[in-house]
């Protein structure tokens, strides 16, 4: 097959910037380089879209709609619609399965929209403050074909909006505004009204104005129409609607634009000669309109083939034969301004008398856009399902290995460990966090850690979150006591881009925890006879229940320990085997021989104490640290540092505090005052001794730890601690000093 | 289209505001809220449901005639253990789902605990709707339709039996509290002081159109 040259363009398809450009030949005929071609009937485009080819067919379907319009004007819906589907619709869906309309704008344009008919009739008669004793029926029903809209000018400056009954239910957001300019700028002899509404989706505004007077003064009318373009605003409107904002604009009115640059004979004689066209060039308006940026910028008239306007004498059509004798001009326009409209009619209806001006009147078809209400919505609801869809797949999503842990045998000081995986199984990054529980202020029990607790994982990737519980001093005794469990739920929280997109997963841990005589009361630990592994939970739980030691007076007195037995064999162990050893209570034990000195005070096995002299120091301090109210009450702490420098006052707090907390208190004390006479053997110091069961004897009750401050705040902090500390030695300084029985 | 759109522009499309809210599916573990959920979001239904473990999140809007509602579902862990965490979920929705199945009397009997703990505790305003859900299973029907829905009356709940599996009701329920609930006109033209004067109309008076000031 051979191809035409002349037939042939070359379209390049690239997503290149800057495409190299190749001269393709045919025949020895350069092939002419196209952006747009024609093939089998759809308009191609370099960039692959389909706007032109969608341009092309709305334009090709509408002239066909418009030459039904025409030519089916009476005949039925029925054979109207079959028009419609037979010439119409084809050349719209012609190919469409290769060029459906994928963006918004053009799915929309095709399917929302369709165009309306409307007729627009605009009259103007400046009626010079005459009431009309006549019938305006002669200038306000000129045409065969009533109109959709009317507007009509009168007396001053008012502006009527007529709406057909038929279309009523078509218009909406009725909104009017004025803009005086007369005398000061304030007075309404002069300005505009306007008055805006919308027909189907189209919005449509109507504008009367009277702008300044005389024959000279066309510069103060270009500024009146300045001031009312820039002052009217249509309020109901958020934020409030301009002029320029609407899709159609009638501006209409008493212009007063004046025929200059002629004698009044020869405007006159041209009159007479219907040199219209010749002398509109002379029109002041004219000659500013589409030329002037700022004069009515946009705005076209039609052709003024009528006789001027002004001025008359009342009640004749005879020219104005008053002294002054002005020149006639046409002072009464209707311009208009937008995509769509097409002007039928403009003329002056000069049988009308009444005034020293004529009326105008034009009429119009304008094409009204027209959504589909049905089509839209589906369109709508399409696009939100799509938005819902495309939103909930870049929800973050993750998958965790296990949802739930258990630790068992949990003991004292005894970390154990497991690794949650968190995997982003989602499309987008997700930052997870623990967050806490309502009204809890940690996101995790306090025998917890979780490292990390937050973090961002990107899609495809996974984060390993270690939990460990970890059982210390501090946590200890309200496991012992049944107060706490190994037992919680963990929310893990998911975001992601916003915050709203959230989930929740809950993680559960459970396990069960090995008491241990460490973190025990001393009022329970005086009541246990054997070791506590030997004592039945539900025991456990009731000597530890604040009064237990009271009641157990009562009925089974003098079956209690002076001191606890875990306390006499710590202590007992150290004497026997390490008063003469030198860095006691300096040396740090072995965490493992801790572990099993642990094991022998709760199970009573074996009965020497393992582990090295330094170990069961440790533990002695340890064990003394856990008691959940220390050797000194912590209600009695702030009396003791108050009276640290006094000796007898210092007694004297002791005398107040419960039995088995002093004789703890003051068999511990002797203990150290052994220990010191062998000072030369194993090098202790008072005054570190002092010190160190200062932390360990006197403890103030747990407090939310001050608010972290900086600067001068912080150092005082730091400042008052250090007092605190002083104190704390000082009040135990007396007693390794002073027997306490002296 | 007409009417309120809100403080939408004229010229655009007239589709109605927007209005978000919080949805919160409650009840017994195993009575379908998930399933409902991907009913409604997804057209989907899987036979074994993975058991909720804490708060999924989907979101679903419903087209009404003048607004459109985006819902914040949040479908909750139904197991009795996450229990305390609920009110985290329920807090600050503005309606609520309560979920029981047709074929179990415990799960009604749990679906009142939940609206009584919603009305004790949520938001004052909440919308509750009762969702029977499994309606499929009919022939092994545990609580009456009757008395769920006398239940539903005194305590003005909106009540409808649905299936998930069948897709019964499922988007109805939906509809029903996206119609419920209230959707403040914030500001915006009201409809336009009814657009002017009906000349034909008899009893019009003269019209008043003075403008000239």
């Amino acid at each position: 097959m051979a191809f035409h040259p002349d037939k042939c363009t070359v379209l390049s398809v690239t997503t290149k910037r800057k495409p190299i450009k190749h001269n393709y030949t045919l025949h020895n005929h350069t092939l002419e380089p196209v952006s747009s071609s024609k093939y089998l009937g759809i308009t191609l485009q370099s960039n692959l879209k389909w706007d032109n080819h969608i341009h092309d067919i709305t334009a090709k379907a509408n002239k066909t709609l418009g030459f039904l319009k025409r030519n089916l004007k009476t005949a039925n819906q029925n054979i109207k619609d079959q028009a419609y589907r037979a010439l119409v619709r084809p050349k719209l869906e012609y190919a469409s399965s290769v060029w459906d309309p994928h963006t918004k704008e053009s799915a929309s344009k095709l399917e929302m929209i369709q165009r309306r008919g409307a007729r627009v009739f605009c009259g103007t008669w400046n009626v010079n403050g005459q009431h009309p004793p006549i019938s305006v029926a002669k200038w306000l029903q000129r045409d065969d074909v009533p109109p959709d809209v009317r507007l009509i000018r009168l007396v001053g400056i008012m502006l009527i909006v007529y709406v057909k009954d038929p279309i009523v239910g078509s218009v909406h957001f009725v909104d009017a505004d004025y803009v005086p300019t007369g005398i000061m700028g304030i007075m309404g002899n002069k300005g505009g009204v306007g008055v805006r509404l919308s027909i189907n989706n189209t919005s449509i505004l109507f504008i009367n104005s009277h702008l300044a007077a005389h024959q000279d003064e066309f510069e103060r009318r270009n500024q009146d129409y300045r001031d009312i373009a820039a002052k009217m605003k249509f309020r109901q409107f958020v934020p409030p609607l301009t002029i320029d904002e609407h899709d159609m604009v009638f501006w209409i009115g008493d212009l007063n634009y004046r025929i200059s640059g002629l004698e009044i004979d020869v405007v006159k004689s041209m009159i007479e000669h219907e040199k219209f066209t010749d002398l509109q060039s002379y029109d002041q308006l004219h000659q500013q309109l589409g030329r002037s940026p700022d004069v009515f910028p946009g705005y076209m008239e039609g052709k003024v083939l009528f006789r001027p306007t002004y001025k008359y004498n009342p009640g004749t059509d005879e020219w104005d034969s008053s002294e002054k004798n002005r020149i006639p001009a046409w002072c009464d326009r209707i311009l208009f301004k937008g995509p769509g409209i097409n002007l039928l009619q403009y003329r002056e209806h000069s049988e009308l008398l009444i005034s020293d001006h004529k009326p105008v009147s034009a009429s119009f078809e304008v094409q009204v856009k027209v959504v589909d209400e049905e089509k839209s919505k589906r369109v709508y609801e399409d696009i939100m399902k799509k938005l819902d869809r495309l939103e909930n797949d870049y929800l973050p999503q993750v998958k965790l290995d296990k949802t739930e842990f258990t630790f068992t045998d949990v003991r004292f000081i005894e970390p154990m460990e497991h690794t949650l995986t968190v995997s982003n199984t989602g499309q987008v990054p997700v930052e997870f966090e623990f967050i806490e529980k309502l009204d809890e202020k940690s996101y995790c029990k306090p025998w917890m850690t979780l490292s990390p607790f937050k973090s961002v994982i990107a899609p495809g990737d996974k984060c390993e979150v270690q939990l460990e519980v970890y059982v210390d001093k501090s946590s200890v005794a309200h496991l012992n006591s049944g107060m706490d469990q190994i037992d919680d739920i963990l929310v893990l929280h998911l975001a992601g881009g916003k915050d709203f997109f959230i989930s929740f997963l809950n993680i559960l841990v459970n396990g069960n925890f090995i008491a241990s005589s460490f973190g025990c009361s001393v009022e329970a630990l005086v009541q246990m006879h054997g070791p506590i592994r030997e004592i039945p939970v539900a025991q456990l739980v009731e000597i530890e229940q604040p009064g237990s030691l009271l009641k157990r007076d009562m009925t089974q007195g003098g079956r209690l320990y002076a001191v606890p037995k875990e306390v006499w064999r710590l202590v007992d162990h150290i004497w026997q085997y390490g008063q003469k050893e030198s860095s006691l209570f300096q040396q740090p034990g072995l965490h493992k021989e801790i572990l099993a000195i642990r094991d022998c005070l709760d199970t009573g096995v074996p009965d020497r104490i393992p582990g090295s002299v330094h170990s069961v120091a440790e533990a002695l301090l340890l064990f003394l640290e856990s008691l959940p109210d220390p050797v000194i009450p912590c209600s009695v702490y702030h009396r003791c540092l108050d009276c640290s420098n006094n000796f007898m006052l210092c007694k004297q707090v002791l005398s107040q505090i419960p039995e088995c907390h002093k004789n703890v208190f003051v068999y511990v004390c002797a203990f150290l005052r052994e220990l010191l006479t062998h000072a030369e053997e194993n090098n202790l110091e008072v005054k570190f001794l002092a010190s160190i069961f200062g932390e360990v004897l006197l403890r103030p009750s747990k407090q939310p730890s001050p608010p972290s401050a900086m600067g001068s705040e912080h150092s005082s902090a730091r400042a008052m601690a250090k007092e605190e500390e002083m104190k704390r030695a000082a009040f135990i300084y007396h007693f390794l000093t002073n027997d306490f029985y002296e | 289209m007409a009417g309120r759109q809100g403080a939408q522009r004229p010229n655009g499309a007239t589709q109605g505001k927007i209005c978000q809210f919080k949805l919160v599916l409650l009840g017994e573990s195993a009575v379908g809220k998930s399933s409902l959920v991907l009913r409604f979001v997804k057209g989907q239904f899987h036979e074994y449901q993975e058991s909720t473990i804490g708060a999924a999140f989907l979101t679903q809007t419903v087209c009404l005639d003048d607004t459109t509602v985006k819902f914040e579902i949040w479908d909750t862990a139904g197991q009795e253990r996450y229990h305390s965490l609920a009110p985290m979920y329920y807090r600050g929705a503005q309606a609520a789902i309560v979920v029981f199945d047709i074929t179990n009397q415990d799960t009604f009997a749990r679906a009142k605990g939940w609206v009584k703990e919603l009305q004790r505790q949520a938001s004052p305003n909440i919308v509750i709707a009762l969702a029977g859900n499994k309606a499929d299973l009919a022939q092994k029907r545990m609580v009456e339709y009757e008395e769920a829905q006398a239940y539903a009356e005194e305590n003005s709940l909106l009540f409808i039996e649905t299936s998930a599996k069948t897709a019964m009701n499922v988007n109805e329920i939906f509809l029903a509290i996206a119609k419920k609930l209230p959707k403040n006109e914030g500001g915006g033209p009201t409809q336009s002081r009814q657009s002017g004067v009906k000349l034909n109309n008899e009893q019009t008076q003269q019209s008043e159109g003075g403008c000239c000031k």
